[in-house]
């Protein structure tokens, strides 16, 4: 799989545009972050031995989160996942959340709020937010997953992330293989 | 035979940037707050021909987008009422439509201001030195109070903002983007975000209401460390607009973001509001935090690239009334996001 990182993601996906499709909103400059991710994410959404898992975390035993402390949760994966979203649920927004990989490279510069993270105190849905780009899990395949609870009287809060990913499939894995080296026969 | 087929219509990749150019994100204001109408009733006086200058050296300013950012409401303060309209004129003083475009939006639920988006395709190219002229016409109260109530900076400070969204397109010798050093060698390249919080502990008026000074900016920089970055986005959260003593959604801060080479890319703050790339949904209390995904519009395109060892250096215009008693300090904190990049070979 091969991501262009060389060039500017504006419009860089090709649409097929004819009288049923015409509409003037695809002449317009997207000013908006979703039209970059998606089409960071293009080669992926079509890429062939890869399958869609989500991690959810953390888990049963670690909830309620401890108050004014921090806890830490591992997921491990195959190394090449690829993880390009994720939906945060804390309906306290007092916890932080980082991310990690398995050599120390961090996703955000410290702990980011629920409030950047489509959740917030007015919704109860948790909103799916999209990576800028497809973040890349190197060996061991690990992701340390840390909750920063900061708020002062929520002792019992309860957090929800789920971790949306591209798990690359292994030769002789499961029957999906089958499907793939069935579809890239042609 | 040759097939005699019509061509199927396609876009024009109007958004890319030629050879020889350079695209940066840019933005012009055009501070709305002398039009807002005060009377408290739908007025019918034309603002015609405003006009915002060309300030910098670009070749080209290419407009893709105006938002109107700040009021509480666009259009007639009766509903019931014709609604006036928004006229856009080329660089040579040309209407862009036969008849102005109706402008309606109103937010009066006070769940939120208005910030409403004409896009524009194709884009429109402004030459070096010309003026992006438009007229308001007809009924259009530019009511950012939401009610009757008369602007008064007693009560709190509001920006009503018309800005207009595109690139400057500057001659650039080749390479011709910044992204070309990124098309030779492995560059590992992820997600990441810098998150910055900033108290705004100052008011909009130096020493208070009655000098009628205004405070200067305050300047931040969250430094680039060992990656380049790519920011893509700016999100924005904390009470970054807050109910005032008059029952009115307003602003706390207005800001003004620069390149690695420290020029501007605004040329006046502009409201968190149109900042923010997250839909803000503020409760009545004030109580911010409620995000939306990703639909905002605060997108930089293109991107701008950050150096490794540059920073991202912006001002913070404080819209706080030292007259207001809610007006207290409040925190922000910014997510500038994007990706980083690492040569590995």
């Amino acid at each position: 799989m091969n991501f262009d990182t060389t060039t500017s993601p504006e419009l860089d996906v090709e649409e097929i545009i004819d009288a049923f499709t015409v509409d003037a909103s695809t002449l317009y400059c997207r000013p908006d972050f979703r039209a970059h991710a998606v089409s960071m994410m293009a080669d992926a959404r079509g890429a062939n031995g890869f399958r869609c898992r989500f991690y959810i975390c953390p888990s049963e035993q670690q909830l309620p989160l401890t108050e004014n402390d921090t806890t830490y949760f591992q997921v491990k994966c195959p190394p090449g996942t690829l993880v390009w979203g994720l939906y945060y649920y804390d309906p306290s927004a007092s916890v932080g959340l980082q991310l990690s990989d398995g050599v120390g490279n961090s996703l955000y510069s410290e702990p980011i709020t629920s409030a950047f993270l489509g959740m917030g105190s007015t919704l109860l849905n948790a909103g799916l937010r999209l990576l800028t780009r497809p973040w890349s899990i190197p060996d061991p395949g690990l992701i340390n997953v840390e909750f920063h609870d900061i708020g002062d009287t929520n002792a019992d809060t309860v957090v929800q992330l789920i971790l949306c990913t591209l798990e690359p499939l292994v030769e002789g894995a499961d029957c999906e293989n089958d499907i793939i080296s069935w579809r890239t026969q042609s | 035979m040759a097939r005699r087929y019509t061509k199927a219509y396609e876009p024009v990749r109007q958004y890319c940037t030629p050879a020889g150019y350079r695209d940066t994100h840019f933005i012009y204001v055009f501070d709305a707050t002398q039009l807002i109408d005060v009377s408290g009733v739908s007025s019918t006086n034309n603002k015609m021909n405003n006009a915002v200058l060309l300030a910098g050296n670009e070749d080209q300013f290419l407009l893709r987008g105006i938002d109107f950012a700040g009021f509480t409401q666009i259009g007639p303060i009766d509903k019931t009422e014709e609604p006036g309209g928004f006229w856009l004129k080329d660089a040579n003083g040309r209407y862009r439509s036969s008849s102005p475009r109706p402008l309606v939006f109103w937010t009066t639920d006070a769940s939120g201001m208005a910030l409403s988006l004409v896009s524009l395709a194709p884009e429109i190219a402004y030459p070096f030195g010309s003026q992006i002229y438009f007229d308001l016409v007809g009924n259009l109260g530019l009511d950012y109070n939401g009610n009757s109530a008369a602007y008064s900076p007693t009560q709190s400070v509001r920006l009503g903002q018309i800005l207009f969204r595109g690139v400057r397109r500057y001659r650039h010798p080749e390479p011709t983007n910044d992204w070309d050093r990124y098309k030779s060698g492995n560059w590992l390249v992820e997600p990441y975000s810098y998150i910055q919080t900033v108290a705004v502990d100052w008011t909009y008026y130096q020493g208070g209401v009655s000098t009628g000074g205004v405070a200067a900016l305050q300047n931040y920089s969250v430094v680039v460390d060992s990656w380049d970055f790519e920011l893509d986005e700016i999100r924005v959260s904390g009470n970054i607009a807050d109910l005032g003593a008059d029952g009115v959604i307003k602003d706390t801060a207005a800001m003004v973001l620069y390149d690695p080479a420290k020029v501007a890319m605004m040329n006046a703050p502009v409201s968190l509001q149109a900042i923010n790339s997250a839909n803000t949904q503020t409760t009545s209390t004030g109580a911010s935090g409620g995000m939306a995904p990703v639909l905002g519009r605060g997108a930089l395109t293109p991107p701008m690239i950050y150096p490794r060892g540059s920073e991202i250096y912006f001002q913070l215009q404080s819209l706080l009334s030292d007259l207001d008693p809610l007006s207290s300090p409040r925190d922000i904190t910014f997510e500038f996001r994007g990706k980083r990049r690492s040569r590995l070979t």
